[in-house]
């Protein structure tokens, strides 16, 4: 009959190795955690960061030059907060309520960017199909890449 | 995680931050009021200045002028390129404008701040000024017609029996007279607001009315100035006194007896009546008649 014995004063590994092992061990499983955490951070930062930005993104219309049966208009954008502007759309809409929409591509901007304080003056050159009646009530908006706006109304 | 964790409250603060910073900027937005005072001409043709005012509670900085009439919207210039355009509050500010811009009654002039406030206002109404009433109320010169009364200048004195004026009684101030004053006589101040003279004749009357008892009016008739015509010229804007003396208009005989307050204590009204005739510029006469309500009554004092 075989009899097992246990030598108590063996070990397998030596301390050094048992604590190299759970480090590592430790160190793999916290990775994925670590990317994840710093992820989130920097989503969380940019999150912050936008919405600062688009807090303190505020533009005035000061002045609009739309006139009945003149196939142009010049807008006149004042940027009155912190973060520098760029102007992405322009929508004029009818007293009717038909909605005209100008994007980047349709209109000049003169400066492209301003920053506080400065004037920004929009001018769409063509008008396209929609041709602006005399002594009619037409409202202008304006909108920043942002999304944020201004709204004018201006009689023709 | 400790860095992560600076870095996560570092960014809420900076947002925190700049909502602040905005929060102050509206802030200051909304102490801003600026009005257009005055618009100088050079030649009666074209701008040459404006005068802002700045009637808020925070300094503003102008930062651009527009004109606006009936054809276009047109940005004349940005001032604080040439010019210190701060203005303290309640402060005015003169800023020249480019030459060459012509004087247009119709178009607006519109001034702009650098934080986005505006001001606008017609060009005829900076030069010229707001439209004055046709008509501002006067009570000291209420007339419908060519005579225009001087309501402070009437005043009242003692007659002898024949008419003739008492040497002894000064000239009283109108507004009330005493009971029982017996024989006396009306002194009025007119002024002939036409432009034709007049000339006004025996019959015109200065005429007491009770309140209580209309029926019981008393007339003073003119005391004309020339006693051979029986009239009394008024020259275009001269002022002249009226008197009224007698109880019927005056005879050339000179029989007549004059007017007697014989009223008991009552508020009167005081219609003055005019006859006579207009000399026309063509040289000719038209007829003339005019009434003047009196604005305020007289009283009759115990």
């Amino acid at each position: 009959m075989t009899t097992l014995k246990i030598h108590s004063n063996c070990r397998a590994l030596s301390p050094i190795f048992a604590t190299l092992i759970i480090l590592a061990i430790v160190t793999v499983l916290f990775i994925p955690v670590f990317v994840w955490s710093t992820g989130l951070t920097a989503e969380t930062k940019s999150f912050w960061h936008i919405s600062g930005e688009i807090a303190t993104e505020r533009i005035v219309i000061e002045e609009v030059n739309l006139r009945g049966g003149i196939q142009n208009c010049t807008i006149y954008v004042r940027n009155i907060g912190k973060t520098a502007i760029i102007v992405d759309d322009v929508f004029i809409s009818s007293p009717d309520g038909s909605l005209n929409i100008y994007e980047k591509a349709d209109f000049n901007t003169e400066p492209d960017s301003v920053v506080q304080g400065d004037l920004m003056t929009i001018t769409v050159s063509d008008l396209g199909g929609f041709n602006p009646v005399g002594n009619m009530t037409y409202t202008v908006k304006v909108f920043t890449s942002r999304g944020v706006g201004d709204t004018y109304q201006v009689v023709a | 995680m400790f860095s992560i964790l600076i870095g996560l409250l570092l960014a809420f603060f900076d947002y925190n931050l700049v909502v602040f910073e905005q929060m102050k900027i509206e802030d200051e937005r909304s102490q801003e009021k600026i009005v257009l005072s005055g618009l100088e001409l050079d030649n009666e043709t074209c701008l040459s200045a404006v005068s802002i005012k700045n009637k808020g509670t925070i300094e503003v900085r102008i930062r651009a002028i527009y004109v606006a009439n009936s054809t276009t919207t047109t940005l004349l210039c940005d001032p604080s390129t040439y010019m210190d355009t701060h203005i303290a509050p309640d402060i005015s500010l003169n800023m020249s404008l480019p030459t060459g811009i012509s004087f247009e009654p119709d178009a607006k002039i519109i001034v702009a701040t650098e934080r986005g406030v505006k001001t606008k206002e017609y060009e005829a109404l900076l030069v010229f000024g707001p439209p004055k009433p046709e008509w501002e109320y006067d009570p000291t010169k209420l007339y419908i017609g060519p005579l225009m009364l001087q309501f402070d200048a009437f005043w009242y004195r003692r007659t002898r029996g024949d008419g003739t004026l008492d040497p002894n009684d000064p000239w009283h101030p109108g507004w009330s007279i005493p009971k029982g004053f017996g024989y006396c006589a009306w002194n009025i101040t007119i002024m002939n607001i036409d432009d034709r003279n007049i000339t006004i004749n025996r019959f015109s009357t200065f005429n007491v009315v009770p309140n209580d008892s209309p029926s019981n009016q008393l007339p003073w008739y003119l005391e004309p100035t020339n006693q051979t015509g029986l009239t009394q010229f008024l020259p275009v804007n001269e002022t002249r006194n009226i008197i009224y003396i007698w109880a019927d208009p005056k005879e050339p005989s000179g029989t007549n007896r004059p007017q007697k307050m014989t009223l008991p204590e009552c508020t009167c009204m005081v219609f003055l009546t005019f006859f006579g005739v207009f000399h026309e510029h063509d040289g000719t006469t038209t007829t003339y008649a005019q009434t003047i309500p009196f604005e305020a009554a007289i009283t009759v004092v115990g």
